[in-house]
């Protein structure tokens, strides 16, 4: 009950800023084991399902990485990237990864996070980059493939298209909110996640904050 | 004090019905005719959302019940699935990992499950969770109408049931006129979208300049601002995440009518 009424007053409190740029409701709750501005090493509480959740099968890449368990590579389903070709999500394991969801028609916020990673890459060209598309039936494969050579997206970038089912996984999961508002647009959080090697959120830029945090978090990342 | 009269003048109501307060078990799902309504958040241009016909579980899932789940799939189980999936709380005042407790226990609603667990026991029963504006539809209903939201009696017993009620005994408690238990209670439900419900979005509190700097900021207005109960259930909605556990939320699964 009191908890309740917690939740309510903080859902008030959130900014009300919603769209396309600025979405923080996710982060206003208390629940979150990511906090406003870095997401705790998930290790201790990971600790217990780590074990039961080995490995299973071999991946491509990070196959000697156990499974932890906030690793995002517990979500199984399968996507298709630019290429057409079938992905999972463990298979972007082995190195840090960068990761947003977007749409290709949005005309405003998607290009700046698409401007940010990029920043990111020219800093950080060792790490992986990925677009999730939130509008997979518009965003086919095809789409997305035009859409990475438009915007001269380097073969570090994986663009992925995945159905609804996959999509509420992922938002639920990266603590993204999103919505079809009409036939073209959709307002979602705008939210870019670092995944460490073992696919753990270990930072997420939210609306409006600035590059520079992200940065210095995947520096941290390196050194640690 | 008024509205107090009111409850006690709709008692009778459920005790006429033949399913409830004799501790029969309900009906497993009952048939929600569809129809439109208008939600606390509408999009533009989107006066009233029209829901299709759907079944939807005449009670919440018991914890009798998720104890036969997680005994089928041990992943479920408390300490075996992912942190990724379930937060801290995860069934935890269960009396191990494969036992809900006592027998009183045991015919409550399942809580301290999150979305992804409530979403996979509805998966192992080839159902799914319902999405929010099929539960909201199916909540608009009291004991003798399918459509009472709008009475300013019934949104005032929803908010007391909704905060001032201990969980009560799956197919007990508030019943509706199509046989449906406990939508109003002590526990709220999980929906297949709440990634879809934008804290905020309520226009009372978002700024001009919000509007301004986002695409599609503002865009849902809500409806009708003196459901307050609703207001909680979005709220709620609004700020959980999808491994979150607390001991107000469960679940009941719905299917697509055929």
């Amino acid at each position: 009950m009191k908890q309740r009424l917690a939740i309510l007053g903080l859902a008030l409190l959130a900014p009300a800023a919603a769209g396309c740029i600025a979405e923080r409701g996710a982060a206003a709750t208390d629940h979150s084991p990511y906090g406003a501005t870095e997401a705790a090493p998930a290790a201790a509480e990971a600790a217990p399902t780590a074990a039961a959740h080995a490995h299973h099968g071999a991946q491509p890449m990070g196959a000697d990485v156990p499974m932890t368990g906030m690793s995002i590579h517990h979500l199984a389903s399968e996507w298709r990237d630019q290429h057409g070709a079938a992905r999972r999500l463990a298979e972007l394991g082995g190195r840090p990864q960068v990761i947003a969801m977007v749409y290709t028609n949005c005309g405003s916020a998607c290009p700046l996070i698409v401007g940010d990673m990029k920043r990111l890459e020219a800093t950080f060209p060792e790490l992986g980059f990925v677009l999730v598309s939130i509008d997979p039936e518009r965003d086919t494969p095809g789409r997305l493939h035009e859409f990475a050579t438009g915007s001269r997206l380097s073969e570090r970038w994986t663009l992925l298209n995945g159905d609804e089912d996959q999509l509420m996984e992922l938002a639920a999961v990266l603590g993204v909110r999103y919505r079809r508002v009409s036939e073209n647009d959709f307002m979602h959080s705008n939210v870019i996640t670092v995944l460490n090697a073992a696919g753990e959120i270990v930072y997420r830029q939210e609306a409006l904050r600035e590059v520079e945090g992200t940065i210095a978090a995947i520096r941290r990342l390196g050194s640690s | 004090m008024k509205h107090r009269w009111l409850l006690l003048a709709l008692l009778p109501f459920p005790l006429a019905m033949p399913a409830s307060g004799s501790g029969r078990p309900a009906p497993e799902l009952v048939r929600i005719e569809g129809g439109t309504f208008r939600p606390l958040y509408a999009q533009p241009g989107e006066t009233v959302v029209s829901v299709a016909p759907f079944l939807l579980d005449a009670r919440p899932v018991t914890r009798a019940e998720f104890e036969s789940f997680v005994r089928e799939h041990p992943r479920w189980q408390r300490g075996r699935a992912p942190a990724l999936f379930v937060s801290a709380g995860y069934l935890h005042d269960w009396a191990s990992p494969t036992a809900a407790g006592s027998a009183v226990d045991r015919e409550l609603p399942v809580t301290d499950v999150s979305w992804f667990a409530a979403r996979a026991y509805c998966a192992a029963r080839a159902a799914r969770l319902p999405t929010t504006n099929e539960w909201e539809f199916a909540a608009r209903a009291d004991e003798r109408r399918p459509d009472a939201a709008s009475g300013s009696g019934f949104r005032q017993r929803a908010l007391e049931l909704a905060l001032g009620r201990r969980p009560e005994p799956a197919g007990r408690g508030f019943q509706d006129v199509r046989g449906v238990f406990a939508l109003h209670g002590g526990v709220m439900e999980w929906v297949s979208d709440f990634q879809s419900i934008f804290a905020g979005s309520d226009s009372r509190v978002t700024s001009r300049r919000d509007r301004n700097m986002t695409c599609a900021a503002g865009a849902t207005t809500s409806g009708d601002s003196g459901d307050y109960a609703a207001f909680l259930r979005y709220a709620y909605r609004a700020t959980v995440e999808g491994r979150t556990t607390t001991g107000t939320m469960g679940f009941r699964c719905a299917r697509s009518a055929s």
